[in-house]
């Protein structure tokens, strides 16, 4: 490299790190909105464009795998529909109950719809501090657990999903479980159920919810021995968040 | 040097979708390796960072810094290996794949 080069690079990496140094205090924050605003529309008809490119594609590995998961789809269909049967009976003799008894509902949430933007090691949405979104909120679709704020800026916020290596959610198995553990995430493509005591009875197949009963996943596999301190299991999530196009913020 | 803002446009949508964010790296290296004045390939890597950082919501600048020394790499492997920096491309190329191999 020649002397006037080294001069420029050098000159581009002070610049670089000025507007790292000033982003860091938040003096950006203004000029990071109106950009943003520009790129929120660019980067929902990318989310699209890739979420209907994943369908086309996963059309064509269909077939190798499709008819048996047809049928088993069949047959789980039938069970859910007994089961919802039998859960409609229920709800209705709860609202019988609960009007006798005077009490109130106990889930009383504030949604905000949020347009799905992209999906790298956060995933980003479409709304910012400006529409009352905070660090911390979880993020849900149909009651399905999907992530918790982590950054927000005016027009944006990024969610920390389950699978993030540095993601820490406490959990339970079943919605009225007693069965307690935690919940992480490894290599950013699995969750881990862990910290399970070694008394309590987990199973392949039950589903596993946050405190504020949403639901994470259902559990995949038994990882632990019996003589480990804790038992160990592998969550498969309930939901893929890249193939979504729009989720809630829960607010209160 | 448009055809080298578009790939890089592209290669950012690319990233955002997907967790791979070496993408935007490489219409920056090629660019480096193929054009012959270095401001405009500073200038790319530059902006290129700048609107990573805006789109993936990483501290803004810190992806212009990693690309301009990335930039500053290339240009020094060039200056230094002469005619046979074209090698460098293959091995850009392998790594690439490698890399995409091994997260899939």
């Amino acid at each position: 490299m020649t002397r006037p080069q080294i001069r420029s690079l050098g000159i581009y990496l002070v610049i670089a790190a000025l507007i790292l140094i000033l982003d860091n205090f938040g003096y950006l924050n203004p000029v990071k909105s109106v950009v943003q605003l520009a790129l929120i529309p660019v980067e929902s008809v990318t989310h699209s464009i890739s979420a209907s490119l994943d369908d086309t594609f996963s059309f064509f590995t269909f077939w190798r795998s499709g008819e048996s998961r047809i049928r088993n789809l069949e047959q789980r269909n039938l069970e859910l529909l007994a089961q919802a049967n039998k859960a409609s009976a229920l709800e209705t003799e709860n609202i019988i109950l609960r009007q006798q008894l005077g009490v109130k509902d106990l889930v009383d949430r504030t949604v905000l719809p949020a347009s799905v933007l992209g999906e790298n090691r956060f995933l980003s949405l479409g709304v910012g501090s400006d529409h009352q979104v905070v660090v911390g909120l979880p993020v849900v679709y149909l009651d399905n657990y999907i992530g918790r704020v982590i950054k927000v800026t005016p027009r944006n916020s990024f969610i920390e999903l389950p699978t993030d290596a540095n993601a820490k959610i406490s959990a339970k198995v079943g919605i009225n479980g007693t069965v307690r553990g935690l919940i992480s995430g490894q290599y950013n493509s699995s969750i881990v159920l862990d910290h399970v005591s070694q008394d309590e009875n987990i199973r392949v197949g039950d589903a596993v919810f946050t405190e504020d009963n949403f639901l994470i996943g259902t559990i995949q596999k038994i990882n632990s021995k019996d003589t480990d301190l804790f038992k160990q299991a592998t969550v498969k999530p309930a939901v893929d968040p890249g193939r979504l196009v729009t989720v809630f913020v829960v607010l209160k | 040097m448009i055809y080298y803002y578009f790939f890089s446009f592209i290669s950012i949508l690319v990233a955002t979708q997907n967790r791979l964010l070496f993408w935007p790296a490489l219409p920056v290296i090629f660019a480096a390796c193929f054009q012959d004045s270095s401001s405009p390939v500073l200038i790319l890597s530059f902006t290129t960072g700048l609107l990573l950082d805006l789109f993936v919501g990483n501290p803004l600048g810190i992806s212009a810094i990693i690309l301009i020394l990335a930039t500053g790499l290339v240009l020094q492997l060039k200056s230094r290996f002469g005619d046979n920096w074209r090698i460098f491309i293959l091995v850009l190329i392998l790594t690439q794949i490698v890399f995409y191999v091994s997260n899939h």
